[in-house]
């Protein structure tokens, strides 16, 4: 949810404005919405990590699978959330998070939110799309799915977006592209010129053509103010002369007030003029001697250490470009399934992934889920934590670090096997004040009952451990909505009219009355398939209980968050 | 226990026992009753259970229903709950019709009553009939009272300040929004062209649409989406104007009154030029002049505005072009455009008591214009607002007459209103189904019949509501409306019907009187979808929407009973219907829906004039025969005995006499035009002064006078200080 503070109303902040100064501090959290929005000056960035396959499955990943302490239903009749503040579950600097994201994220927890309960309506099994929102870029396990209109997915969005970022080459990718690319036409195609080495990324950021950048000096790029930020304030301030009449009644007033909130929304994503960004260009700290070719390995042994080391260099890399201002999108995405088997005759799909509660007899009789959990850890400890603390070390003009006015974004291709359920998504920094933070959030809504669970059905199975811990929620793409918006995209920039028209204007209850009669669904992304001849959506139960349970009259809206941070 | 209290207990025991034996039935009539339980009489009982005797017959009526109706019409009750303490509620709730006890419900759905034509007087339930002299004191009561065309309880009917309802902000309705921005575009621009370019940008982006009311313009939901379509669509439209119509916007909006704008020079806009731009403008889509800045009395801080000086900062140290984008961008998303806003309309020092202000003529003429023509004032409006005389009625008759003559700004909002009113949104689609063709052979069953369906009832409203037609010309008129070849079809009609906009009553193309009667018998009203006709979907939609008559919801097994009750296959719809309708569970509710399906069965699934229904061989695409059809229908249950209609055209002229007719019209037609919903009581008066235009003689147009002409549709209440 974007953050909504009105503990100050606004008739005293109307009052107030007439030049009575406040002998203390002036909070941005005290401000009316409107006001806030024209006293940041934020540039923001996004960072992805995303992962193939699932690394194991949510028990892993997730710091707890109870039912959270604290409820929130949002005013406007968005679901109910249950959250619960991260520190909770950490209650020694040491203890880990969960098994996946060990302890040093610890220090960023109030900086951080997990959500849990984020479902995808289709059937993926494996894609190189569907994790930053391109459903149609999937195995074919649903081929209606794979015939879907091609979207381009966040990263891209956000590149594309001058009033977002000013580079033209933005994103920034690493590894393996889990990114599409809308070209001029309005084709969309797998994003190319992804970096694999960190050395050669280094010297083509900061030493192009052998000419070293200059460091220091605020760093930061201009960035124009959107052409109507300016107009859009004078009618804002109509707005509030009209509001202050005479003759103006409490139901008037209230319904201006709301008018005037929507405008702010409008006007806190258009932006502002920005000439400095950061406390300086810095890139020199970063040692490019050691174990520098061990970016994106393709062999059946590797040594950690130099791995880690590579992948703590990205990092560095990250971070000190976003110092620079050299991009403003940065992706690492990650394909490495044979990487890590022990030896020639291991599949990390089949026999790893797949199996995920067998034990691998040559593998120390681990677990197979530990065991990719300890693979993922070791991403999140060597890359993760290291690119979280390197961006809280770069201040910005507003005061707030780099991280804060970011949003830093994991996400994996499947919680567990082939499931898209519980689809895992890590969010750090608030995007400027965007977002409250500090929270694991869970959308599922335990009093609809257990999801059931398409594809391998691992969470339906009663004699399965797992069992139970799927519910209905909310969709996946929310998530990716949420990002977009905090980050101040429009959804004019990212909504396509053509698609989820199946889900436009129904009055037959097909989907659930409570999704009768919306006009336009909106948000990003697909819903999932849009007519029927897939095999589990010709069945109308399914259509009952999968589609019926959601309501879409928010799909189009940022997720609700806690309505503060936690401490 | 003594024998009066042996005989209460008895009563209640009773009761009880009734409620068990018949909760089925109690539990479908509690649904759709029309009988209603008194407010709390016990002054009027003594503590024998007996009425007192010098009580009033009204008294004495109220304490009869209290004694023998209360244990189900009581709240909380079995049935529905009323506590009506006047004659007139009971008026209202259409239970009696003045001096008319026969036609009474109250009177003839009373075992007492005992006419054999009348088939459903069971009353009290349980078969025990309340005492005669009960009974005779409330035929006498109502027999007693002067027969009456006010249905609205209205003491009063002057203008009484502290009865003006208190309204907020109104946002543009889509449809006022688009045509808004289309007539005020035009003032400069070739229609066509802005035509094109509004649609464009409205389909571009999208506003959410006006829902969940009956009438979508009552709508006032301002939510993200709505901002950023505002925002989108005015970015839009100002880079449009301000690029490829720059000169043509400049020099035509000067021109409609140039004041000191002696030389127009596009590219070197003269001080003078650039005020007189921004003031006539602004002024056309604010609906009302910018504000005067010696006015000091504009805002709590007592700042002094100048609209025209702060509009004008956009053309400061930039270009003109970038000028007029920044000023139609302003002007689109500003308050005063988007929302029917009449804080600076009020005559000042005009509280007329209660906060309750005299609008001044400019907000008059906007809110006749946005309402009747669902769009902004033009120029001649403009012009006659300095012209006419406002001291008396003069002027404001002057202005409805010329707002009420623009016949085709008129129709926009008529066919708005009996698209809503006629729930049209409803009208059904047609799949795909072979069993057409065997039906209809020359017809395609698509979604453009669809639209020509929905828009031949649209515009048969319309034209009769402007062209001089009374409210029964609704319900009896024969006039087509079928241009497209298919439509013309589904009436068997050889030609085209001219348009309607430029037809008279007089040169009108007419259906066989028998075939169609006004709007109930229309296609539109009539296709169910399928190859069946459905007359309970027919009746119920009567009965809701044209009776404004309750009716719940049907038990959630209702469909499956329905269903499971097999029937032979060779007999009629309306047989069929009947008897799956006819079990004790079914037929409390069906009594009131079925006889109004009925009497159409005459008009087939398809809309088309019948008069034998083909029968189907199961599972086949076969028609194995024809069954003549019956739409006589006995309406006893419904209006009282003898009431009955031979066919839907008797139905209709029926309907159309009905009070209760006229009063649900009345009601919808106020909260259509005053873009609110309507209250029976609080708006009483106003809704007699519609209520007593709906008949056989008086003009259509005269209920829209009434409705414009009243004062409450020139005064304002503020309420509450939002500051």
């Amino acid at each position: 949810m974007m953050k909504k503070n009105n503990k100050v109303s606004r008739r005293m902040f109307l009052k107030g404005a007439g030049g009575i100064s406040l002998a203390i501090p002036l909070l941005q959290s005290l401000l009316p919405r409107e006001a806030w929005a024209q006293s940041a000056t934020t540039v923001k960035r996004y960072f992805s990590l995303v992962g193939g396959y699932d690394y194991g499955h949510h028990q892993n990943w997730f710091p707890t699978l109870n039912q959270l302490s604290q409820v929130y239903t949002p005013s406007n009749g968005d679901q109910t959330i249950r959250y619960q503040a991260l520190n909770t579950f950490t209650p020694q600097a040491t203890s880990i998070l969960s098994p996946m994201l060990g302890n040093r994220l610890n220090p960023y927890l109030s900086k951080m939110n997990i959500l849990r309960g984020l479902n995808l309506h289709t059937r993926i099994a494996h894609g190189s799309g569907p994790m930053l929102g391109n459903i149609a870029a999937s195995d074919g396990h649903d081929t209606q799915v794979t015939s879907l209109k091609s979207l381009p997915t966040i990263d891209q969005v956000l590149g594309a977006n001058r009033n977002f970022t000013p580079h033209s080459n933005d994103p920034l990718l690493i590894g393996n592209a889990y990114s599409y690319i809308k070209a001029a036409g309005g084709s969309v195609s797998r994003a190319s010129g992804t970096w694999t080495k960190p050395n050669q990324l280094f010297s083509n950021l900061f030493t192009p053509g052998g000419n070293p950048i200059p460091e220091g000096g605020g760093g930061g790029a201009t960035t124009p103010a959107h052409p109507r930020r300016d107009v859009l304030t004078r009618v804002m301030e109509d707005f509030r002369r009209v509001r202050r009449g005479r003759n103006i009644s409490t139901v008037d007033a209230q319904v201006l007030d709301n008018t005037m909130d929507r405008y702010s929304d409008i006007l806190s994503r258009l932006g502002e003029t920005v000439t400095s960004s950061t406390s300086g260009c810095s890139y020199s700290t970063i040692s490019t001697t050691a174990a520098q070719n061990d970016g994106v390995a393709n062999a059946y042994s590797y040594n950690p250490q130099s791995h880690a080391y590579a992948f703590d260099m990205y990092a560095r890399i990250f971070a000190a470009a976003a110092s620079c201002d050299l991009r403003r999108v940065f992706d690492l995405h990650l394909n490495i399934p044979d990487f890590f088997d022990r030896n020639s005759a291991e599949d990390f799909h089949q026999g790893h992934s797949h199996q995920p509660w067998a034990v691998i007899a040559s593998n120390g009789n681990k677990i197979n889920h530990q065991y990719m959990g300890e693979i993922w850890r070791l991403y999140i400890d060597s890359f993760l934590s290291r690119l979280v603390s390197e961006l809280d070390s770069f201040k910005e003009a507003n005061g707030r670090s780099v991280l804060d006015n970011s949003l830093v974004h994991m996400t994996l291709e499947c919680s567990t096997v082939h499931s898209d359920y519980n689809k895992p998504c890590l969010l750090i920094g608030s995007a400027g004040g965007s977002l409250t933070t500090g929270h694991m959030i869970d959308y599922s809504r335990r009093e609809l009952g257990v999801h059931p669970e398409q594809g391998d059905n691992f969470e339906n199975d009663p004699s399965n451990p797992r069992f139970g811990h799927v519910y209905y929620g909310a969709h996946y793409n929310r998530s990716l909505t949420t990002i977009l918006q905090a980050l101040g995209v429009s959804p004019t920039d990212y909504e396509d009219p053509d698609i989820n028209r199946f889900f436009q204007g129904r009055t037959d209850n097909l989907i659930g009355s409570q999704n009768n009669g919306i006009s336009r669904i909106g948000g990003y992304g697909h819903i999932g398939s849009q007519a029927s001849g897939v095999w589990y959506l010709t069945n109308a139960q399914l259509y009952t209980n999968q589609y019926a349970r959601y309501n879409y009259n928010f799909y189009k809206n940022s997720l609700p968050f806690p309505p503060s941070s936690a401490a | 226990m003594s024998s009066r209290s042996k005989q209460i207990f008895n009563r209640k025991v009773t009761a009880v026992l009734l409620s068990f034996s018949l909760g089925l039935l109690l539990a479908s009539m509690n649904a759709c009753s029309e009988f209603i339980a008194t407010d709390n009489l016990s002054s009027e009982i003594d503590g024998d259970n007996v009425i007192n005797p010098s009580a009033s017959l009204f008294q004495k009526s109220q304490a009869t229903l209290q004694k023998d109706c209360n244990s189900c019409h009581r709240a909380g009750g079995a049935a529905s709950s009323f506590e009506f303490t006047t004659p007139q509620q009971f008026i209202t709730a259409g239970l009696i019709v003045p001096g008319r006890p026969r036609q009474s419900k109250l009177i003839f759905r009373l075992i007492n009553f005992n006419d054999l034509a009348v088939t459903t007087d069971n009353m009290p339930l349980g078969g025990q009939a309340i005492a005669n002299s009960d009974y005779q004191a409330i035929y006498d009561w109502i027999a007693e009272m002067p027969a009456d065309e006010s249905v609205f309880e209205c003491t009063d009917d002057t203008f009484v300040p502290s009865r003006v309802t208190a309204t907020s902000a109104k946002r543009l309705s889509v449809r006022q929004y688009s045509n808004s921005l289309k007539d005020l575009f035009n003032m400069a621009i070739a229609r066509p062209t802005v035509v094109t370019m509004v649609d464009s940008a409205l389909s571009t982006f999208e506003l959410p649409s006006d829902t969940g009311q009956t009438f979508r313009r009552v709508n006032n939901v301002f939510g993200g989406s709505h901002a950023q379509g505002f925002f989108d669509i005015a970015d839009r439209l100002a880079t449009t104007i301000s690029t490829t119509h720059l000169n043509n916007f400049v020099t035509a909006f000067i021109q409609i009154n140039p004041g000191t704008c002696t030389t127009v020079n596009i590219s070197n806009l003269s001080t003078a030029c650039r005020a007189q731009l921004v003031r006539n403008f602004a002024s056309r889509a604010y609906r009302r002049p910018l504000r005067d800045p010696a006015q000091n009395l504009s805002t709590t801080t007592g700042e002094q505005i100048d609209e025209v000086a702060a509009l004008v900062s956009e053309f400061n140290n930039v270009t003109t072009q970038i000028g007029v984008n920044g000023l139609v961008f302003r002007v689109l998303i500003a308050p005063h455009f988007i929302y029917q806003l009449e804080d600076q309309n009020l005559i000042q020092g005009s509280n007329l008591g209660s906060n309750t202000y005299s609008i001044s003529p400019h907000a008059f003429i906007s809110r006749l214009t946005l309402s009747f023509w669902n769009s902004i004032p033009d120029n001649t409006l403009w012009q006659m607002v300095e012209t006419e005389n406002f001291s008396t009625n003069t002027g404001y008759n002057n202005i409805l007459t010329y707002v009420l003559a623009q016949r085709n700004k008129l129709d926009d909002a008529m066919r708005e209103y009996y698209y809503d009113w006629l729930r049209l949104e409803r009208t059904p689609n047609f799949n795909a189904n072979p069993r057409f063709a065997l039906m209809a052979p020359n017809i395609t069953f698509n979604s453009a019949l669809r639209t020509d369906m929905i828009n031949e009832v649209e515009e048969l409203g319309s034209f009769l509501t402007t062209s001089g037609g009374t409210f029964e010309d609704l319900f009896m008129s024969n006039i087509s409306m079928a241009r497209s070849a298919n439509l013309m079809r589904v009436h068997n009609q050889v030609t085209a019907a001219p348009n309607y906009q430029t037809m008279t009553l007089t040169n009108a193309l007419r259906h066989p009187a028998a075939e169609r009667a006004g709007i109930l018998t229309r296609p539109a009203m009539l296709i169910s979808g399928s190859e069946f006709a459905n007359p309970i979907l027919r009746g119920a939609h009567l009965r809701k929407d044209i009776l404004c008559l309750n009716l719940g919801a049907p038990p959630s097994d209702a469909l499956d009973t329905f269903n499971g009750i097999v029937v032979p296959n060779n007999i009629t719809t309306r047989e069929k219907v009947g008897i799956k309708t006819a079990g004790s569970s079914c037929i409390g509710c069906h009594n009131l829906i079925n006889p109004l399906g009925f009497a159409f069965s005459n008009h087939n699934s398809l809309g088309m004039f019948i008069t034998q229904e083909p029968i189907f061989r199961d599972s086949q695409n076969v028609i194995e025969s024809y069954l003549n059809v019956n739409s006589a229908v006995d309406l006893s249950s419904l209006f009282g005995p003898g009431a009955a209609a031979p066919d839907a055209a008797g139905l209709s002229r029926f309907v159309a006499q009905q009070s209760t007719v006229k009063a649900c019209f009345a009601e919808k037609f106020m909260s259509y035009s005053m873009n609110r919903t309507v209250s029976r009581t609080a708006d009483s008066c106003r809704l007699n002064k519609i209520y007593a235009n709906l008949n056989n003689t008086d003009p259509l147009l005269d209920m829209i006078r009434a409705t414009a002409l009243d004062m409450e549709f020139r005064v304002r209440k503020i309420q509450g200080n939002g500051n």
